[in-house]
């Protein structure tokens, strides 16, 4: 049996697991990469869990951990620990392949133009599909609420035109 | 296309609650042990683990051992010196990145995670530099006369024609250094075949760094407020 400290994470970890896979989906296309990554978060997730102070949700604390492993990832800064972690079906690793599987053609589309964007305006784009406020997502990024607004609205245009240009080469150059 | 960012931001939302709805079905799936488990295998993925650290301890024990039996020979004295100087430096600064690492909370806002990333990432570009370039003076006449009067007994300093060769040696080795820069960023990309070298050369030549603090500046320029 694990400490209370370790089961109360479990608890945790076992209700908020989807940010998880939801990050992932964000910045790995490549679903064996996208399982390494989730397996990463949660043992980041667990090694920070004594430093959880409570002063932000957990859900805040959790999405910054799981999108800075993302950042850090992405950019091949971390040491990848795929050999020295054991596979891990508690986490359940595939199971949003097929609800992604499933996506919709517009889905599909929005998912490449997301692909384009960088580390953090992703993270911005991901938040705020994820239906987060603009002072959630400022809690998560560390900007102020006002600049998450600015910069929501320029990634949304920016996806915006994205769309109207794939959907209409000639338009987008007109 | 009509559609627009607002719909899809629903369709998102409804994948997502989806996901949330098949995750929680296999919830009891994470048991107690999960956190033993993963416990062992982080101890293992540590930087400058305890076989590094044994290798470290167990070099400068040994050089220790060598100045203190060669305490009257002042030419093997200092060139024991000089190695044991080598060790201990990058064997500290390795403590200290593993330190640095290990204290890093992936719980900080993204801009200050990321900040504090980078900034280690430039200091173990420098570590790496230095240690590497003074390598080359270090790791080669200097080992090689310690390592042979630890052996043998015998000091090679007591040939003059090893005098003039070690010189010339050691010249070259810290000739060796600014040259190396300049051949890292000349001809660093097409020398580069293997990743491991491309890696060497754009670090010798400061690459690294300069990418380094051009994404500080990114994440500068991201945390002020757009115009």
């Amino acid at each position: 049996m694990g400490s209370p400290e370790d089961r109360r994470f479990l608890e945790l970890l076992a209700a908020h697991r989807a940010i998880l896979h939801k990050v992932a989906f964000g910045y790995c296309r490549d679903a064996e990469d996208r399982r390494d990554l989730v397996q990463e978060m949660a043992v980041e997730l667990w090694r920070s869990f004594p430093r959880f102070d409570g002063r932000v949700k957990f859900t805040t604390w959790a999405y910054r951990v799981a999108m800075n492993v993302a950042i850090s990832h992405f950019r091949g800064e971390r040491r990848r620990i795929r050999d020295t972690i054991p596979f891990d079906e508690a986490l359940d690793l595939g199971a949003e392949d097929p609800l992604l599987d499933a996506a919709s053609d517009n889905m599909r589309v929005l998912r490449r133009l997301i692909d384009g964007l960088d580390e953090l305006n992703r993270a911005l784009i991901l938040l705020y599909l994820d239906g987060h406020t603009s002072e959630e997502i400022a809690a998560i990024i560390g900007i102020s609420p006002g600049n998450v607004t600015t910069r929501v609205n320029r990634v949304k245009n920016e996806l915006q035109r994205g769309f109207a240009r794939l959907a209409d080469p000639t338009e987008a150059t007109a | 296309m009509s559609i627009t960012l607002e719909a899809l931001r629903d369709e998102w939302n409804d994948r997502s609650r989806r996901i949330d709805e098949r995750l929680r079905v296999t919830a009891q799936m994470l048991r107690d042990d999960w956190t033993e488990r993963h416990r062992a295998g982080i101890r293992k993925s540590a930087e400058f683990g305890p076989f590094s650290m044994a290798v470290w301890i167990a070099a400068l024990a040994l050089l220790g051992l060598f100045m203190g039996t060669h305490a009257g020979e002042p030419s093997l004295f200092l060139t024991a010196l000089a190695i044991d100087a080598w060790v201990l430096a990058t064997g500290v600064a390795a403590l200290r990145q593993k330190h640095a690492l290990a204290h890093l909370d992936y719980g900080c806002a993204l801009v200050e995670l990321q900040a504090r990333v980078e900034a280690l990432r430039i200091s173990r570009i420098r570590t790496f530099n230095i240690a590497f370039l003074t390598g080359q003076v270090v790791w080669w006449i200097p080992f090689a006369v310690v390592l042979i009067a630890g052996l043998s007994g015998v000091n090679l300093y007591h040939s003059a024609p090893f005098r003039v060769f070690a010189a010339w040696n050691v010249a070259f080795g810290v000739a060796v250094i600014p040259l190396s820069v300049w051949v890292a960023r000349r001809y660093g990309e097409r020398l580069s075949r293997t990743s491991a070298m491309r890696h060497i050369a754009d670090s010798i030549a400061g690459r690294d760094i300069a990418a380094a603090r051009e994404y500080l500046e990114k994440l500068r320029r991201f945390e002020s407020d757009p115009a």
